[in-house]
């Protein structure tokens, strides 16, 4: 199964700075270019600690992240363009004194994308590209909604052309309405690109709707990772079949 | 760029920025503002009451105590506002080293801090000049000796908790340069509540400056400053209490002028996050 | 001497033509709102983010902040208008009448002391001998599905999920007459949720509140409500049973709130 692109996560560990037990122990995990994997857990589990050291916000004790078949080196500037992360909160992830435009402009400045000229044009790309209206390409992220925001911070990690994505949870801080928008986004987005995606949710809809596999992180290890129709046919592992059974139904149909 | 709605009247602010101005203009200005010299010893009239020809009245040498407070301004806010930057660049040099020096970095700054902290700021002053001995220099030194722990230690909270912010993150995935990230994204965050502080220290840095001239430590006679001058007014409180108008006055409008800023900039940091909610 | 957890104790809330705004002048939050919970019953009461949801949660504990301000209506429970009370009245009643469960519970917990301690403090307000408030606040965490190790712990040692459940225990503990949730479930996966969600169903039989559940999550509400309001921009739209709001009967807001929720289900 290991494929030459793609991510490739090796038997990363990671304690906490205190002692006492790993959060990460022993996580293997490979995506391959054009997958989309889903990561469940429960909440504490360590799959957002696994995020940031996928992408090198912090450093593993030990283990490995390839991309593309070579180690991944987060303190090599550059390097930075292939990962990239979307997080949870939307309008943290923003900066509060830049717009929408200067906010996505950013990657394209930090790793010399295109003509200088040309970058502010290239935002408005890839702001119209995840649905953001014109209008707003101006504004800051307090003048705007949730799910405006977390579009934007989706075509910023998109504007270096990662072959990496790491999206944790990203529609978990908005409402129903936003999560249906920014789940059409993400479902484009999955099926037309040769992206490695890691997709970290406990919403289950948008996990079935986006993933083709599912894995479960519990105890610092991946323990499950199946196909998703076996994981919503209840063939996975006890744990993820307590997941899907704690899933409550909807009131209608 | 981002557009702000315009924020409600702030006459702290603003009354706080004029009477620093005015007192600023005074400083620069001094030599041509004094009615008199303020050196100019005249023992005939000595430990006058105020009058026309000598508003303040004049001291135990004669000296014009109106002339001395003016150019006494230079002094006092002088030494006061080199005093406070320099205790503001060591706090913030040492917190930058405390929040991206890594855990050593951290442990060791926050070590230093706690050894200083522990100790009243007036005494380690005291001890500092008490080594070197009495004189402009040594008072300014002190003065930053004392105060930086203080400084640093609110410093490094701010910018720790602005460090961690996501959009901080994400401009380091944006392959931005570590000093950019520091300019762009840190330092708005910070800047506010390093404004209200700062002038909020500038008034305690003026009065413990004055307090130091006024144990004989800082500025050494015949230069005024407001301080000596009180402490020279000392002897002389019962039969002359005007000496004391000048200098007192003086220091309570700077102290004023600060803290009606600090204020200012606190009610304007308070309404700029009352907007984005 | 242990005292029995159970006792009815059904609290009528009642909401007349409540409106807040920004300052006196300024753009209303919360317009002309009014609905009636009756003793024991539990409501929903869904929005998207910025309806208001969270607005009217601190208006019915008289917990807006400046310069947000309630400009008209009444908040009646037990026929009662919390904002006639004065400032001591009011804090009696939060507790024994309201009681709130907040979004993020680790900012509702006293980091400092162990969750036991915490709880026997709430249930001291019902029983003031510290034995038996002790036990009460034993057999409350019991209920919830946490167990004496954890009950001495600390805040900060708990998953969300668990902080959620403190909080709950509390209840159980203060016995109050009105149960309010403000997104209790909202960010906590599945098992979590469940947790917590059963937590609220054991509180809600053992003590017999009334329950106002506010939240964006159909499926959470469904769980313990059949009936909900639906509020859009500081409006309330639609009320009814959750499983009419497909179709349509109850207003756009309500039906759009549905689709969205079943069209992620495709």
């Amino acid at each position: 199964m290991s494929s030459l692109k793609g991510l490739s996560i090796r038997h990363l560990r990671k304690g906490f700075a205190s002692g006492g037990h790993a959060v990460l122990a022993d996580v293997c995990l490979e995506i391959g270019p054009g997958e989309t994997v889903a990561l469940i857990g429960r909440s504490g589990a360590g799959k957002t600690t696994l995020a940031r050291c996928i992408v090198g916000l912090e450093v593993a004790d030990h283990g490995d992240v390839l991309v593309d078949g070579a180690r991944y080196r987060p303190a090599d500037r550059g390097a930075r363009r292939a990962v990239q992360l979307v997080w949870q909160d939307p309008s943290g992830s923003l900066s509060p004194f830049r717009t929408l435009r200067q906010s996505v402009v950013e990657p394209l400045d930090g790793f010399g994308i295109g003509a200088p000229s040309t970058r502010a044009r290239r935002a408005e790309e890839l702001l119209t590209s995840v649905g953001v209206p014109f209008g707003m390409f101006d504004r800051a992220p307090h003048e705007l909604s949730g799910g405006e925001c977390q579009r934007a911070v989706l075509a910023r990690a998109l504007a270096s052309d990662p072959g990496v994505l790491v999206l944790d949870e990203p529609m978990s801080a908005l409402d129903p309405p936003r999560q249906a928008e920014l789940s059409q986004v993400l479902a484009r987005l999955t099926k037309e690109s040769q992206r490695a995606i890691l997709f970290i949710s406990h919403d289950l809809t948008a996990v079935r709707r986006l993933s083709s596999r599912v894995a479960l992180l519990d105890g610092g290890r991946i323990v499950d990772d199946v196909a998703t129709p076996e994981f919503f046919a209840r063939r996975g592992h006890p744990i993820a079949r307590q997941f899907l059974e704690a899933w409550p139904p909807l009131p209608f149909s | 760029m981002i557009k702000t709605q315009a924020l409600p009247p702030n006459p702290s602010l603003i009354w706080g920025l004029r009477l620093a101005a005015l007192l600023l203009l005074v400083a620069l200005l001094s030599p041509s503002l004094t009615p008199h010299d303020a050196y100019a010893i005249n023992l005939d009239r000595r430990l006058e009451a105020p009058s026309f020809e000598y508003p303040f009245g004049t001291d135990r040498l004669g000296r014009c105590v109106l002339s001395r407070t003016v150019l006494g301004t230079r002094a006092s806010l002088g030494l006061a506002l080199l005093a406070s930057a320099g205790a503001t660049v060591a706090a913030l040099a040492l917190s930058v080293v405390a929040v991206f020096g890594g855990r050593s970095g951290d442990r060791a700054v926050r070590l230093l801090i706690d050894v200083f902290i522990s100790f009243p700021s007036l005494v380690l002053a005291l001890a500092f000049v008490g080594i070197a001995g009495p004189s402009a220099f040594a008072a300014v030194t002190a003065i930053v000796w004392a105060w930086w722990p203080s400084e640093a230690r609110v410093m490094r909270s701010l910018l720790d908790s602005a460090r961690h912010r996501n959009f901080v993150d994400a401009a380091f995935l944006a392959g931005v340069h570590p000093v950019r990230v520091v300019v762009r994204h840190i330092l708005p965050q910070v800047g506010p509540a390093l404004a209200v502080r700062t002038s909020l220290e500038m008034s305690s840095v003026i009065v413990a400056l004055s307090t130091l001239s006024f144990l004989g430590l800082g500025l050494q006679p015949p230069h005024p400053e407001w301080g000596t001058m009180l402490n020279e007014a000392w002897p002389f409180v019962g039969t002359a209490p005007h000496l004391l108008f000048g200098p007192g006055l003086a220091l309570i409008a700077s102290v004023l002028a600060f803290n009606l800023i600090a204020e200012g900039l606190r009610v304007r940091v308070d309404s700029r996050q009352l907007q984005e909610w | 001497m242990v005292k029995p957890l159970a006792s009815p104790n059904a609290g009528h809330l009642k909401v007349e033509g409540l409106t807040v705004s920004v300052g006196g002048p300024g753009p209303t939050l919360l317009e002309d709102v009014s609905f009636d919970l009756p003793p024991g019953n539990r409501l929903a009461l869904l929005g998207t983010s910025g309806s208001g949801k969270s607005v009217t949660a601190s208006a019915l504990l008289r917990l807006l902040r400046p310069p947000l301000v309630v400009t008209s209506g009444r908040v009646l429970v037990d026929d009662v208008d919390l904002y006639g009370l004065d400032g001591r009245s009011m804090r009696e009643h939060r507790g024994r009448s309201l009681f709130m469960i907040f979004q993020s519970p680790g900012t509702a917990l006293n980091p400092c002391t162990n969750i036991l301690t915490q709880v026997r403090r709430a249930a001291e307000r019902r029983e003031p001998s510290r034995a038996a408030a002790l036990t009460i606040a034993a057999q409350a965490l019991d209920a919830v599905g946490l167990n004496l190790r954890q009950g001495l712990q600390f805040p900060f040692e708990l998953s969300g999920g668990m902080q959620q459940r403190v909080l709950v225990a509390m209840a159980l503990a203060l016995e109050p007459r009105v149960l309010l949730a403000d997104e209790p479930t909202t960010g906590l996966d599945s098992l979590a949720q469940r947790e917590v969600l059963r937590a609220l169903e054991v509180m809600l039989e053992r003590t017999g509140a009334s329950l106002l559940f506010i939240t964006h999550d159909l499926r959470a509400a469904n769980v313990l409500c059949r009936n909900a309001m639906v509020l859009d921009r500081g409006r309330l739209v639609a009320k009814g049973p959750l499983s009419d709001f497909l179709t349509g009967q109850h207003g756009p807001a309500a039906h759009a709130l549905a689709r969205s929720a079943a069209e992620a289900d495709r």
